[in-house]
């Protein structure tokens, strides 16, 4: 059975697609002996902090989205991860900062999307998504405000500012293209 | 015009100057695109013309075949057009994995090597004939969805593996990559856009294009669009909810199938395999059996299965496309295919004049508009059931779901695409074409028929190191006297 040859010569890329294989396998074992080692040796939920870092890592610089992996989703993405895994090493070493931090970089997060926004509205219209739902999330600290969750400060004195003025904007210039996307969005 | 152009302009003369700078003047009105793209799209123009010019074609008839009158507005006004996805290509997002993509591949062979600054710019001229392909991928809360892009739309040599994944995670990726190697030229989708009827439409349309341009005269006939008409809106349609029936919903659930053995390759696919056979020699002995081309084949491979599986209590099924615009009449170039299953006992399958009977007789059956429509039906009712379950919980249920009923229960495919119907101008310039199903998560191989003037190319997606499938088949159809050659690609994984 001769088989001739009619595709042109592929050289695979076999080194990216082994590296990340490696790091997965890596990252693997470091989690699970994490967490047998913190089992082992009791005390406080210190593996829960290493399963949650190498996710970052692994989620945000070695794996990649499938869909919509672009630099403002990438930005997004990051910060949130970095929020919530604030948010686990406070609860499990009793800290007294997470919310504090958080919601600089919630705010700073917010001023950086509306950069990105503004700046070249014609690419970033149909991808204002993180912006819209950032805009939104800050409603998730007014109500942890009002249900005594967290404390009155000048992180969320910005936050809740930042946001106002650009919903505000928003409705006043960009409400048809806003309404375009969320019913994309949403059908 | 542009200072960069002056080593363009400097080869011609005077009075060519002249046409040429009254040509760019016009694109510049036809064209509002960012600089960079509008750059792109220039050159494209300039490297077809400096094409022609050595090729001896004087100014004025080049300036002739790349009217402008070919890019309409498409380049002028922004799209703001979007696109649920249709019923069945809902599911190729989901199950979609970093390694896993559902792709497939369509070639078509010309006599003639392919000049790619005309390819190029045929590309230029089609697309706008195909908003729904000049596309990318979104994802949404519920669902993903298609949304138009503005910009230009590129050729490459070929230089990946067949079918290998489509990146679509940046702003301005396509689904479908258009590829040319010496004289063929390739467009890979990734199912989510078309079935393999409106790839090949679009295929057909770009070629025609691209011989109109090297100065043939072909008629927008056989399945070839007119790229100057407005695009039609039932070409766009989501055709699944308008065929929903009364009858009951079935078709999803089976039996895990038999498997082929051999190790998956690390590199998927293994290796391309087309078998070329002479169509009025297949065509005879499939008649001569009192059967189809597609089950003549489909009994081939089931005996060829059997050979390279081990035994068991399990069924080998194959499963078979079905183009659902034979029963409609739908001109609609998205998704528009269903699928049936054939099944034999492992014990069952013995020589080709004994399966083939129960083979006509499945396809009669599982493949009938009655059972269609059932799978329609379900189909139309599950997207419904899960409509309102965000993303990403729909997610990973989906693929969990997939796994279990997905490949698994096949052990391979036949795609038969049939026969591509070209007008006749357009048959004297090509050879041949091939079809080829992206990799699956299990299976080890698929298989997809495609015919074309007197050529038959059945081709084997390869996903195991193991040849014991294509060896039993080529002594197979050695046994049955007919003639054939083989090509292929050299081995990508091991």
């Amino acid at each position: 059975m001769v088989i001739e040859n009619i595709y042109p010569k592929i050289k695979l890329k076999i080194f990216s697609d082994n590296l990340r294989t490696f790091f997965f396998r890596l990252f693997l074992i470091a989690t699970t002996s994490s967490i047998i080692v913190n089992i082992c040796v009791k005390g406080k939920a210190w593996s829960v902090i290493v399963a949650s870092s190498l996710y970052l890592i692994w989620k945000n610089f070695i794996s990649y989205n499938l869909f919509e992996n672009n630099l403002t989703t990438r930005i997004t993405q990051f910060l949130l991860h970095s929020c919530i895994l604030l948010f686990i090493i406070e609860k499990i070493f009793k800290l007294d900062f997470a919310p504090f931090v958080i919601e600089i970089i919630c705010f700073s997060l917010l001023i950086l999307l509306g950069t990105l926004f503004f700046s070249n509205y014609k690419t970033e219209k149909k991808n204002q998504m993180p912006l819209n739902l950032m805009i939104i999330g800050t409603l998730f600290f007014i109500l942890c405000y009002f249900f005594g969750l967290i404390e009155m400060s000048w992180p969320l004195i910005v936050l809740i500012s930042i946001a106002s003025i650009l919903s505000i904007i928003g409705i006043i210039w960009f409400r048809k293209i806003i309404i375009i996307e969320w019913k994309k969005r949403f059908h | 015009m542009r200072k960069r152009n002056k080593k363009f302009m400097s080869v011609f003369s005077t009075e060519e100057q002249k046409l040429l700078e009254s040509f760019f003047n016009s694109f510049n009105q036809k064209v509002k695109l960012s600089k960079r793209r509008k750059k792109l799209l220039q050159k494209d123009f300039e490297k077809a013309i400096m094409w022609y010019k050595k090729s001896g074609i004087n100014i004025n008839k080049s300036l002739e075949l790349i009217n402008l009158k070919n890019i309409g507005s498409f380049y002028k006004t922004e799209s703001t057009k979007w696109w649920p996805l249709d019923d069945a290509a809902k599911i190729y997002p989901l199950s979609m994995t970093d390694h896993h993509m559902s792709i497939f591949r369509l070639s078509l062979y010309l006599k003639e090597k392919i000049i790619p600054e005309i390819l190029q710019l045929a590309l230029n001229f089609t697309i706008k004939r195909f908003p729904y392909f000049a596309t990318t991928v979104k994802k949404g809360i519920f669902w993903h969805y298609i949304d138009s892009k503005d910009g230009v739309f590129r050729i490459n040599e070929e230089n990946k593996i067949p079918c290998s994944r489509i990146n679509i995670s940046k702003k301005s990726s396509n689904s479908f990559r258009i590829t040319y190697y010496k004289n063929k030229i390739s467009v890979e989708f990734f199912h989510i856009l078309t079935d393999g009827t409106g790839g090949m439409i679009f295929l057909k349309t770009l070629t025609a294009q691209y011989l109109r341009l090297l100065g043939n005269e072909i008629t927008n006939s056989n399945g070839i669009l007119n790229i100057n008409e407005e695009p039609k809106t039932e070409e766009e349609r989501n055709e699944f909810p308008y065929h929903l029936s009364n009858k009951a919903s079935s078709g999803f659930v089976d039996k895990p199938a038999i498997q082929l053995k051999g190790k998956r390759s690390k590199h998927l696919p293994h290796q391309i395999i087309h078998f070329n056979f002479e169509s009025n020699q297949l065509k005879n002995i499939a008649k001569e059996k009192n059967s189809t081309i597609t089950a003549f084949i489909l009994a081939l491979i089931f005996i060829a299965s059997k050979k390279a599986s081990i035994p068991s209590n399990k069924k080998i099924q194959i499963q078979v496309p079905v183009n659902m615009r034979k029963y409609y009449n739908s001109t609609t170039i998205r998704n528009f295919a269903m699928y049936c299953s054939i099944r034999l006992d492992w014990n069952e399958i013995t020589t080709v004049d004994e399966i083939l009977p129960k083979i006509t007789n499945q396809l009669k059956n599982n493949a009938s508009l009655n059972q269609m429509e059932q799978m329609v039906n379900a189909t139309v009712k599950m997207v419904k059931y899960i409509h309102y379950i965000p993303l990403f919980l729909k997610t990973p249920i989906s693929k969990i779901i997939y796994h279990f009923l997905g490949d698994k229960v096949i052990t391979t495919t036949l795609s038969n695409l049939g026969k591509i119907d070209i007008p006749s101008e357009m048959s004297n310039h090509l050879k041949k074409a091939d079809f080829i199903l992206g990799t699956t998560s299990v299976n080890k191989v698929s298989c997809a028929l495609i015919t074309l003037n007197n050529e038959t190319t059945l081709s084997l997606t390869k996903n195991t190191t193991d040849s014991s499938f294509e060896t039993n088949l080529f002594k197979l159809i050695e046994n049955q006297s007919l003639s054939i050659n083989l090509t292929g690609s050299q081995y990508y994984g091991n």
